[in-house]
């Protein structure tokens, strides 16, 4: 099921939606932010996601993070 | 901001200037809106972030500060039943596809929507392409 997020990339102007599927990883999640964002940020290899204040496992889903419809997320340089 | 300027200017570096290149230059993700003032959400950097999501009565509201959250939690029915145009899109009031949201659902053209004042064609653009060369 698709998912809405509130995504905010370190060193973006903007916030934006974000489309995740739950069993996109994290770090599939950050890659489709920067996707996103790419036409303001350039794209890092490294990068780190926060969610409710506390760093994440990139390695996990969204669903397993707690991610739910209108929530919000960081991507921070790793 | 200097990093997200230099970005942008890549871009139109790369396409050069002109009105019918202005979309390269424009993101097609959806920003994020601010419940009360409406305004887009701004500044990705945590530490300048001070957007903040609330639960009021099983809905979710994002503000973009916490003086818009104040504003919103003294008066939530004033406030409450209003949807922002992302919220329109996710109920399929409106269409997500940005083309068919600008021409059809707000109603603009090319001729009435906002412009690149110089379409690309900064001086100093030009100058950085010819110290290129």
């Amino acid at each position: 099921m698709a998912i809405p997020l509130y995504g905010f990339l370190q060193g973006d102007t903007l916030g934006l939606v974000i489309l995740a599927e739950e069993e996109d990883t994290l770090d599939a999640l950050a890659q489709k932010l920067q996707d996103a964002a790419g036409l303001r940020v350039s794209r890092r290899d490294r990068v780190r996601v926060i969610c409710n204040d506390k760093m994440m496992d990139p390695a996990i889903t969204v669903a397993r993070a707690g991610l739910q419809p209108l929530d919000r997320f960081e991507v921070i340089a790793g | 901001m200097d990093a997200v300027w230099e970005q942008i200017s890549e871009r139109w570096r790369t396409v050069g200037p002109g009105p019918e290149n202005e979309f390269a230059v424009h993101g097609t993700a959806m920003p994020a809106f601010c419940d009360l003032c409406q305004l887009p959400l701004s500044a990705g950097t945590p530490q300048k972030n001070s957007a903040r999501v609330v639960v009021y009565e099983n809905r979710k509201y994002i503000f973009c500060s916490e003086p818009c959250q104040w504003i919103f939690l003294r008066e939530p029915e004033r406030y409450a039943s209003h949807k922002d145009v992302v919220k329109r899109v996710l109920s399929g009031e409106a269409p997500a596809d940005l083309s068919r949201l600008v021409t059809e659902y707000f109603n603009l053209t090319p001729d009435s929507w906002g412009k690149d004042v110089y379409s690309g064609n900064y001086e100093w653009l030009g100058a950085q392409r010819g110290s290129a060369v």
